[in-house]
């Protein structure tokens, strides 16, 4: 085990028990809450976080020596190297007159001790003459900015309760997240798909979150209105649009060197690189906009909810690449770009019902003309701004249950989450539609090498058991939580890989309720292709194979004040 | 008062209902009972008093709006205390949870005050009580009731099932709205903040605009949690229920960032309450809450006991919490305990049925219906965890507030307070005769809130 000093510092560290012991030195305080006018609710709370992460496993020759991964394999390239060493805080500011009306500002900050700007290659691949995805092998403001230190505005909006009559319509207008359907962690194949961008980095660095851990707020103008006591009818339109929150190329849960957001360019061959161009993303204003309406009548004992959605996606076809038309029939390269699907349709319903001891949620979608799963190059002689599209049907069932006592644990909580997604049919771009049997996939390719098929079956589950008081103001729990592709290759965006596991598993013990230790293992298992590697070849496999060296243990402490 | 004169009862179909309901409690016989069904005059010694024909005054300072309650009594001294020492001379009107921590903890103490009966009942209240007894049904094992509405469904109990049903429909406020933190006292003493609730609660039973129940919801309520910290911003809603058979309880809970409404999975019976630290369980909310299957009920006989009564005192803004909330137990100089008339109730585990109480015994006021203490039992019969109601009496309602408690865990060596009234002047309690608008106690209503 080596670890490397310049990017492990664990000079943080050394201020935490203090920072710990101090908090615990002082009664608990009900949060901050300024001033004591009953009419003006103020608040600011704050959360400290930090984590430290360690790899667990070391480089996969496998899959560093093919030049798209490398800089992410060999960022930290040892097992016991410090993969993450970060602070965080979340700040959270709240204001509201009687509930009438207010504001909400939240922020957060990050620092992270474990990572410089420097771009780390395969010593391999650089003897070869293979250079990186970053000018000057520094990353890009953009990729400093949210893995190096950072800060970022989340929630910031106005929110206003204005009566009607005997009802009242809540308005909020800002950034902010609000998104539909039950889904808990299937969020690509949801009612919510792409209602907001979602923090796929933080999935990565943390699996099993839930969904609303994920969302990032977007600008819109939110209302909502009882039509009847027990019938409500909401409706969103957006004035602003963001992609997903991508791992970036070169970090240690990167996805792929050259992309995303971060990256400056795709270097081919040694020597050869092709710049990454601009993308092809949508307006702000755009007319994205949705409706819904939901009953919850007293019999039921539960919701039922109808919704229409138009959105721009925020998952892109990636990466596209766009060829040069005059060295055809040769395939030269040009630049590439992610590009984003515009104009989808999306109707779906949904039930939330207790049955039992569970609660039940389903719910079922159909989007049309989504993005499907393209071939990574532009249509020669086009802009490379579309990928194949389609019509698709998705279904989300889950249950929650509580944990009953048994002689192993007092309660706990427990989740299961089946998604299914069919292709309908192929309504444009067919011959890029990476699908089986199609233009988009190569000869002789199937689901193994990440061909989709026409269904998708992805299984996610949740259990937390819990122990009360273990000792005097002591909580333990222990999640687990892992999503399993049980069957075929999504056809849309990010639909389900056949065969991979991701995975986490860990203890969390929670003091006064306000100060929290967790130590966690993260795996991730994707199908890969056996192949003879060398140098500089070309891996295959289905999903995120390359992340499958890049297990992590993780200790994470969090206070909030 | 006109509202006791007009109904005066027989006195022989007193005794005939008597005998029937109250069997071995033979001194309560033949005795006149007020309209609820509490015994009207005095006990023998005087030391309960009859039922007056007055309520209780607004103390002077009471500041209406605030949601403070001053303490009516404030010029009272204890009559005596009860020690360790001299339980054995009161050994009759201890409750046997009050004798354990009598027993476990040197420091403990009831400090006795005079006794007021302090409830009343509204015309409203009377009218229906009247009405319940010639209309209301148990219906389905005990687990719900029909046809009642209002407070009371059964004045004169015949078994454990109506009483429990009294309890649960007692003449509580058509709406309550408060603000009140809950904490955790740990083994080692140490005070965690469990929640600081922002409430809201609609009892539909007591809706003065209708005179039956719509649906198979007796009352619905809110809350949203202002702290601690990571819990801020959840807010949850739940239904209680009329017929448990017909309708369980249902629960929605809004997750902060989710912003999004989901019902919860059935948490009951002796699941621990995370939401408590595990230091209650899910059905000992309020002293006892939800499905009551598992257990036997019976009437064991009706007492004069020593039990929190117009516990004001303990509630008063700028109470220092260090100072009341000791390691072992709440500072006894702060609690009122009083001698009052209540009905027995013992819960059994039935055969076959799990459940970590083997027994538990409930104290339910003959005035207010509502369960003033509780003592439970594991299986080997050892005494688990003794809990009680800190009342506040509502002098501008002429009613009690029973939805504060303390729980005292003998195992675990913790204990509970439960939305605590006293301390910070941000806290209030808030009554009300008008319905809140049902429109808020629907899921869609907490999102429409939400902020977080």
């Amino acid at each position: 085990m080596k670890i490397k000093p310049t990017n492990a510092s664990l000079a943080p560290l050394y201020g935490l028990p203090l920072v710990i012991t101090s908090a615990l030195l002082s009664q608990p305080v009900s949060a901050v809450e300024i001033g004591y006018n009953p009419d003006w609710m103020i608040r600011w709370d704050n959360t400290l976080r930090h984590i430290v992460g360690v790899r667990t496993q070391g480089v996969d020759d496998d899959i560093a020596y093919d030049p798209r991964f490398d800089e992410s394999e060999y960022k930290f390239g040892d097992s016991g190297d410090i993969v993450t060493n970060r602070s965080s805080l979340l700040s959270e500011f709240d204001l509201s007159y009687k509930g009438h009306f207010g504001a909400r500002v939240s922020g957060s900050v990050w620092k992270d001790f474990a990572y410089d700007d420097k771009v780390e290659a395969s010593p391999e691949l650089a003897a070869l003459g293979f250079g990186t995805s970053y000018d000057n092998d520094r990353y890009s403001h953009y990729t400093e900015r949210f893995y190096v230190e950072g800060a970022e505005l989340l929630d910031a909006f106005a929110f206003a309760n204005i009566p009607l009559g005997d009802r009242t319509l809540s308005l909020k207008v800002g950034q902010q997240t609000q998104y539909w359907g039950i889904s808990l962690f299937q969020g690509f194949h949801s009612i919510s798909y792409s209602q907001s961008p979602l923090n796929l980095g933080k999935s990565l660095a943390t699996p099993g979150s839930d969904l609303s851990e994920l969302f990032l707020p977007r600008e819109q103008v939110y209302m909502q209105i009882p039509l009847t006591q027990d019938l409500t009818l909401a409706a969103q339109y957006f004035y602003g649009w963001d992609s997903n929150r991508f791992p970036e190329g070169g970090t240690y849960l990167g996805f792929i060197d050259f992309m995303f957001n971060g990256p400056d360019q795709f270097e081919l061959a040694p020597g050869f690189a092709v710049r990454r161009g601009r993308n092809f993303e949508p307006e702000n204003n755009n007319n994205n906009h949705g409706v819904s309406l939901r009953w919850t009548p007293d019999f039921l004992a539960g919701t039922v909810g109808a919704y229409y959605r138009r959105m721009d996606e925020t998952q892109p076809w990636a990466p596209i690449i766009t060829l040069n038309p005059l060295a055809l029939p040769a395939l030269v390269p040009v630049s590439y770009h992610q590009a984003y699907n515009e104009g989808v349709d999306l109707a779906g319903l949904s039930i939330d019902k207790q049955i039992g001891d569970l609660s039940v949620g389903a719910e079922v979608s159909y989007r049309h003309n989504t993005a499907l799963n393209s071939a990574g190059f532009a249509i020669p002689g086009t802009d490379g701004s579309e990928g194949a599209m389609g019509d698709s049907f998705h279904m989300v069932i889950n249950a929650l249950a509580g944990l009953e006592p048994t002689f192993l644990y007092d309660t706990g909580s427990a989740a299961l989450e089946v998604a299914w997604g069919r292709l309908m049919d192929v309504t444009e771009n067919e011959e890029l539609y990476r699908g089986e049997g199609y233009g988009g996939c190569p000869e002789g390719d199937d689901k193994w090498d990440g061909c989709s098929t026409r269904d998708v079956i992805n299984v996610s589950g949740k259990f937390e058991p819990q122990w009360l008081q273990a000792a005097p103001g002591l909580d333990l729990s222990m999640p687990i939580s892992a999503t399993w592709g049980a069957y075929g290759t999504g056809a849309t965006l990010s639909g389900g890989f056949q065969g991979s596991v991701v995975y986490s598993a860990g203890v969390s013990a929670t003091l006064y309720r306000n100060y929290s230790f967790t130590l966690s293992y993260a795996g991730y298992e994707y199908r890969q292709k056996e192949a003879d590697a060398t140098p500089g070849y070309t891996s295959k496999g289905n999903g995120y194979y390359f992340l499958n060296d890049r297990d992590w243990v993780s200790l994470a402490f969090e206070a909030s004040f | 008062m006109t509202m006791m004169q007009n109904f005066t009862r027989n006195s022989i179909a007193a005794l005939v209902c008597g005998s029937l309901s109250l069997g071995a409690v033979s001194s309560l016989q033949a005795q006149e009972l007020t309209p609820w069904g509490a015994v009207k005059g005095a006990n023998a010694d005087g030391s309960i008093p009859a039922y007056p024909d007055k309520g209780v005054p607004i103390p002077e300072g009471h500041k209406d709006g605030r949601g403070q309650y001053l303490d009516p009594f404030a010029d009272e001294k204890p009559l005596y205390s009860v020690t360790a020492e001299n339980m054995g001379q009161y050994a009759e009107h201890i409750s046997e949870g009050v004798k354990g921590l009598l027993k476990r903890f040197p420091t403990y103490r009831m400090d006795i005050y005079p006794t007021h009966r302090t409830q009343r009942y509204s015309d409203w209240e009377l009218e229906q009580v009247k009405l319940n007894t010639t209309r209301s049904k148990l219906v389905n094992d005990g687990e719900g009731v029909e046809n009642s509405y209002g407070p009371v469904p059964f004045p004169e109990p015949k078994d454990g099932y109506e009483l429990m049903w009294n309890h649960f429909n007692r003449p509580e406020a058509t709406t309550i709205q408060f603000r009140m933190p809950s904490y955790l006292v740990d083994a080692s003493g140490r005070r965690t903040l469990l929640a600081d609730l922002e409430l809201q609660s609609n009892k539909l039973t007591q809706d003065q605009t209708r005179d039956s129940l719509d649906g198979d919801y007796k009352q619905k309520v809110r809350a949203k949690y202002l702290g601690p910290p990571a819990q801020s911003g959840r807010q949850v809603l739940w239904y209680y229920s009329q017929d448990y058979q017909k309708a369980d309880q249902v629960f929605y809970i809004y997750t902060p960032g989710q912003r999004r409404v989901r019902i919860a999975p059935d948490f009951g019976y002796d699941t621990p309450a995370s939401s408590y630290g595990g230091a209650i369980f899910y059905d000992e909310v309020s002293l006892f809450e939800g499905r009551p299957d598992r257990f036997d009920f019976k009437i064991a006989g009706k007492k004069e006991v020593f039990v929190p009564y117009n516990n004001n005192r303990m509630n008063q803004v700028g109470l220092d919490p260090d100072e009341l909330f000791g390691k072992d137990h709440v500072n006894p100089d702060y609690w009122r305990w009083e001698k009052h008339r209540v009905w027995v109730l013992e819960a059994t585990l039935k055969e076959g049925a799990r459940h970590v109480y083997s027994k538990r015994r409930f104290y339910i006021d003959e005035d207010t219906w509502a369960m003033l203490m509780v003592e439970t039992y594991d299986h080997a019969g050892e005494l688990y965890r003794v809990g009680m109601i800190n009342p506040v009496f509502m002098y501008d309602k002429q009613a009690s507030w029973t939805n504060s408690f303390v729980m005292y865990d003998l195992v675990k060596n913790n204990y509970v307070m439960a939305n605590w009234l006293g301390g910070s002047k941000r806290n209030y309690l808030r009554p009300s005769d008008k319905l809140l608008n049902p429109n808020q106690f629907v899921p869609d209503a907490l999102r429409a809130s939400g902020i977080r």
